[in-house]
């Protein structure tokens, strides 16, 4: 007994130094990049560094596994604030490193080939970009565990940002990697359709001119009667304007959204969960069947 | 064979050589032969341990004057019944007791045809002067402290309770050292299966001698293995009476100038003094304070490791770049820079203690200067960990009673978090909890008001009400009391 | 033994409750909530005849059928097997640090031995600590999972009632312990039980309802709704925080754990007045044992069997015969007068 009690302090230094790895030791990923053209390929970038050559292999272990042995160090991705995807790969990966490797649900998902973006990114602004467009109004915010859910909808989408010129789009993404772009109209739509918030100024080209208008609060009412899906958006505003033109401009936008996306075979503004909480089958409704209403408070 | 249970025999010279054999002719015992009246007598007594002027005044002088006594039987019923040489007078039968008085101060009058003696107590030994406590600061609280002579303590507490209802009960503990032991309790609110406890346990110690108040500790903690103590210490007479009002009772130590206090609840750990002199807002914001500051001292440097080392993820990314580019040259791993750090922090507190204060200035310099900047710029150590570990250390110092269990229990979750992460200190974590609530003495647990849940003590631990709420508590601890049935 | 307190009782039933509800392997749709009140519901009213019978009922009743002790040991001994095998099923959804399961199995039954050696005193006053902590988790999680909160996924007439109703007996376990604690409590006992009851029911809908209308159709895909929601649920904004809840997992599983292993010793006592420190441990390396070598459905149906017979069946028949026993001295009183 007296030498077992010596034992136990032994172990416990032991332990001490027991851990080879230490901090500096990992690379952490601001940014990772999937393609899957038979395999997999992974792109990645740590913070403040330059992006490392991709790796293939046929699943996410290997490839994260490949990377650490080209870098030296253990991979990690838990303060990745984008995933960059195609067509080719889809969400499907997305899961495993959500679940498994840790990867955060508010990353944002940006739909590009990785082989362009990775060859000159500047994640950091196209981060803040993305950030500050969801901030104004100007996109619907995205991230991994939303687009996760949608993906695993009847209709399996995803609304996905994609790269361009000045302000960054929104995409529909599909289960066989085919992408449909949504209008500047639809997706402005899609912001008040989807849960986002307010506390942002957007500029409208009213009949008066152009105006500066902050909205304070969106609140959003989805119900399902006699199968007619009826949206109602609440919006509360500091300055007092003619509202009628507001309700009509945001209807149109919404209706605008709902027609693309249905012609997209798409549903990224809960159909199905509507559909599940009255126990009916779910299949794609009809354009008809939604209605629009606005308030503007 | 003669020994110290034997009773004094009748014969003056009998008595001196027993007294002479047991001492072995020891160079402080003094012997005086007298002659009062017709009567063969001596005094006998311990160098430096009476007061040389009372003992002429008030002994010799008085005594001399008796040249008409001539029985030794009268003599000692005058001296008992008519004269009153000293206020502390007992009677001494055998040499045990004789010995005791001896060297607790007393001096001894033996005479010829007696088989007793008398003791008068005429105390002259150097003393330590009551002074502020050294350990428990306060800013508004007394500024005297215990000192090492058990009936200077006694004093300065009868002094602040002046109620009969406070009682002390003197004895002796230790078969060589024959230490003055006093329990102190006031007799209306103590309860009395505690009081017969203690009492017990302490006439069942078997020490040879009590030099310090770890001596009688343990036996007075019934839980062995537990981190955390059950009975306190204090050498402030003011908290010393506030525990005595709450029913508890207190064990003064000739020689020792701490008081132990029984029961004690782990959560007393961070009541101060102080807490009730300032208004019941800053008194509440300083206690919780003070809780926080245990818990950083306790878990900071270990969660620091255990984020660090296995969940960054909870970390800002700025922060986790930071930390990487501070730790890059650093050659340790976390936990053993860590442990480096804490070790040397002890070395040096242990060195500043026991070096003479002329030498204590340039142990600041070494330590501050040499170590902490030579060692940060060379890159031996990180920055961030050693900010963690000063803070750790700092924060400490807020709760000085759970110095001991702090700083062991640091290094064992910092291996614990280095080793498995936030799973390791959760798992470490729960053993210390169990071990706290495991911790009991006498039936009272420590953990006593938090659980057993009491409602009504939350007014004096999660915040400190005014005194118009607190003084119609009539607490005592007895409230808390768990029988084992 | 001590007495323990009403409060403490409630810590240690709901903590092991919330145990059991966390390691949901698997959510059955909306009408689990349903499942869960109408379960609730009926533990509520099978409790009523143990919670009649007087103090020391159980005691008295262990040192004179003996063999009914052993029943309830074997029960207490498959409930602390469950609670292993969940932990093992579990453990991999926490992303433990602890390289590999074994090892972290191996350190949380060392610690556990520790913790049952201390005695279920030191676990009733461990209790109502470990429970503020765990309801600050559940704040947390509450507030993370806010953000993401969507009613229109919940859906009133949903499946899943039977399921879930069958389901949440199965994590009812420690509702056996309920007669064993109450026997030594002093007062209380009736608000005691019944608020854990609520409680735990209550906790229960709020992960069931948290996971449906936050994680939505991620948690079907995951399983384990409770492991799910903290890995979606952010407080901090862009970081997970679901390792903070490693700290819900061990504190949970450790006092569940220690429940079951406490009572057992509790019971060896009652029937076998010698106290050995070693019982409580000897039981928990037992539940390993049985663990690893009975299949966890077999475990949950066994369960299921044996608790209302042990919580509902035997108290009602102790009752019964104490009541024809007071009639019968009524009558016999009356015939002498």
């Amino acid at each position: 007994m007296k030498h077992f009690k010596f034992f136990i302090p032994c172990v416990l230094l032991l332990l001490t130094g027991c851990s080879t790895e230490t901090i500096s030791d990992r690379m952490y990923t601001q940014a990772i990049g999937l393609t899957c053209d038979g395999d997999l390929s992974f792109y990645a970038q740590a913070f403040e560094k330059d992006p490392c050559e991709p790796v293939t292999g046929i699943s996410i272990s290997e490839v994260i596994r490949q990377e650490e042995s080209v870098t030296g160090g253990k991979v990690f991705i838990g303060h990745t604030e984008l995933l960059c995807l195609d067509g080719t790969c889809t969400l499907n990966p997305a899961e495993e490193l959500l679940f498994q490797k840790g990867l955060s649900p508010a990353c944002k998902v940006l739909y590009a080939d990785p082989a362009d973006y990775f060859k000159d990114p500047d994640h950091t602004a196209m981060i803040h970009m993305i950030r500050m467009s969801e901030q104004s109004g100007l996109l619907s915010i995205t991230d991994l565990s939303t687009a996760l859910n949608e993906w695993h909808g009847f209709l399996g989408t995803a609304l996905l940002p994609v790269q361009k010129k000045g302000t960054p789009g929104l995409v529909l993404l599909h289960k066989d990697g085919a992408c449909t772009a949504l209008s500047e109209q639809a997706q402005k739509g899609m912001y008040w359709l989807r849960r986002n918030t307010g506390g942002f100024v957007m500029t409208l080209e009213t009949p008066d001119g152009e105006q500066d208008i902050s909205v304070r609060k969106i609140r959003i009412e989805k119900s399902l009667h006699d199968q007619q899906f009826y949206y109602h958006i609440k919006i509360w505003i500091t300055e007092k304007i003619e509202t009628q033109f507001l309700e009509t401009l945001m209807q149109s936008q919404c209706e605008t959204a709902i027609r693309e996306m249905l012609a997209a075979d798409a549903d990224v503004i809960g159909i199905q969960d509507l559909l599940e909480s009255q126990n009916l089958p779910l299949e794609k409704p009809a354009l008809h069947s939604f209605h629009i209403s606005v308030t503007v408070q | 064979m003669l020994t110290e249970q034997n009773a004094l025999p009748d014969s003056l010279e009998e008595t001196l050589a027993g007294v002479r054999h047991l001492a072995d002719n020891s160079s402080d015992l003094l012997i005086n032969r007298l002659q009062i009246g017709d009567i063969s007598c001596a005094l006998i007594a311990c160098e430096g341990m009476i007061s040389t002027t009372i003992m002429t005044d008030l002994l010799i002088l008085p005594l001399t004057q008796l040249f008409h006594q001539h029985d030794s039987d009268a003599l000692f019923s005058y001296i008992q019944d008519h004269m009153l040489l000293s206020l502390d007078r007992p009677v001494v039968r055998n040499y045990a007791d004789l010995f005791r008085l001896v060297y607790s101060g007393f001096i001894i009058l033996a005479a010829d045809g007696q088989h007793k003696a008398l003791a008068f107590g005429i105390q002259g030994y150097d003393k330590r002067s009551i002074s502020e406590p050294s350990g428990e600061a306060n800013l508004f609280g007394a500024h005297d402290g215990l000192t090492e002579a058990v009936r200077t303590n006694m004093s300065l507490i009868r002094r602040r309770m002046k109620t009969p209802i406070l009682k002390f009960e003197l004895s002796t503990a230790g078969h060589l050292s024959q230490t003055d032991i006093c329990l102190c309790y006031m007799k209306d609110r103590v309860p009395p299966q505690l009081l017969r406890q203690i009492r017990k346990e302490i006439s069942a110690t078997d020490l040879d001698t009590i030099l310090s108040p770890g001596y009688l500790q343990p036996f007075l903690e019934k839980c062995r293995g537990s981190l955390f103590d059950s009975v306190s210490m204090t050498q402030r007479p003011d908290i010393l009476c506030s525990k005595l009002l709450e029913g508890r009772v207190a064990l003064l130590i000739d020689g020792v100038p701490f008081a132990l206090v029984i029961p004690k609840l782990w959560i007393e750990s961070f009541q101060t003094l102080d807490d009730y002199t300032h208004k019941p807002y800053y008194a509440a914001f300083i206690r919780w304070v003070k809780y926080l500051s245990c818990l950083i001292a306790l878990l900071l440097p270990a969660l620091y490791i255990a984020v660090c080392m296995h969940h960054p993820e909870l970390l800002n990314s700025t922060f986790v770049l930071i930390l990487t580019e501070a730790e890059e040259k650093a050659p340790l791993s976390l936990p053993a820079e860590t442990i480096f750090v804490l070790l040397m922090y002890e070395v040096i507190r242990e060195a500043g203690l026991r070096l003479p204060k002329a030498v204590g200035g340039a142990v600041s310099i070494v330590s501050g200067l040499i170590i902490g900047d030579a060692a940060v710029s060379s890159g031996l150590i990180s920055t961030p960990m050693l900010t963690m570990t000063a803070i750790s250390v700092i924060a400490g110092f807020v709760t000085p009673d759970l110095n001991a269990p702090i700083t062991i229990l640091r290094v064992l979750f910092i291996i614990a978090g280095g080793a498995w992460g936030l799973f390791g200190i959760g798992l470490l974590g729960m053993a210390v909890l169990y071990n706290l609530c495991a911790t009991e003495t006498f039936g009272f647990p420590a953990t006593a008001p938090l659980s057993p849940f009491k409602m009504r003590s939350m007014r004096d631990v999660i915040t400190r009400v005014n005194f118009h709420r607190m003084q119609s508590g009539n607490f005592t601890v007895e409230e808390y009391y768990e029988q084992n049935s | 033994m001590s007495k323990i307190h009403s409060h403490q009782i409630f810590a240690i039933l709901i903590l092991s409750g919330a145990w059991s509800v966390i390691c949901i392997p698997e959510p059955h749709g909306c009408g689990q909530i349903w499942g869960t009140v109408a379960a609730c519901l009926i533990e509520m009213l099978c409790c009523l005849p143990m919670l009649a019978l007087r103090e020391n009922a159980f005691r008295n009743l262990m040192q004179s059928q003996k063999w009914l002790g052993l029943i309830y040991m074997i029960y207490f001994l498959l409930c602390g097997a469950h609670g292993f095998s969940q932990l093992w099923e579990a453990a991999p959804q926490q992303l433990l640090p602890a390289s590999g399961k074994m090892t972290a199995a191996v350190l949380i039954v060392l610690t556990c031995i520790y913790t049952s050696s201390a005695g279920l005193r030191a676990a009733a006053r461990c209790a109502p600590l470990v429970m503020s902590l765990f309801l600050i988790s559940v704040l947390v999680l509450i507030l993370g999972a806010w953000k993401r909160i969507d009613i229109s996924r919940i859906a009133l007439q949903g499946n899943g009632f039977w399921p879930g109703m069958k389901q949440y007996f199965a994590l009812s376990g420690e509702l056996g312990a309920a007669w064993i604690l109450c026997d030594r409590a002093r007062n209380g006992r009736k608000s005691a039980v019944y608020s854990y009851l609520l409680a735990k029911a209550i906790f229960c809908i709020l992960i069931l309802f948290l996971s449906i209308t936050a994680g939505g159709r991620l948690i079907s895909l995951n399983g384990y709704p409770f492991f799910t929601l903290t890995a979606l649920s952010q407080p901090l904004q862009g970081q997970r925080a679901d390792a903070l809840y490693i700290l819900v997992f061990v504190m949970l599983y450790v006092m569940y754990t220690t429940l079951q292993s406490g009572i057992t010793e509790s019971i060896t006592e009652m029937l076998y007045p010698i106290r050995e420190k070693w019982t409580a441990p000897a039981s928990l390396l037992l539940m390993v044992l049985l663990a690893w070598s009975i299949n966890q459905t077999l475990l949950t149906d066994l369960i299921i069997l044996l608790l209302p017979v042990l919580i509902f069946v035997i108290p009602l028949m102790l009752r019964i015969h104490e009541f024809s026993a007071h009639v019968r001295r009524k009558e016999q009183s009356h015939e002498a007068f």
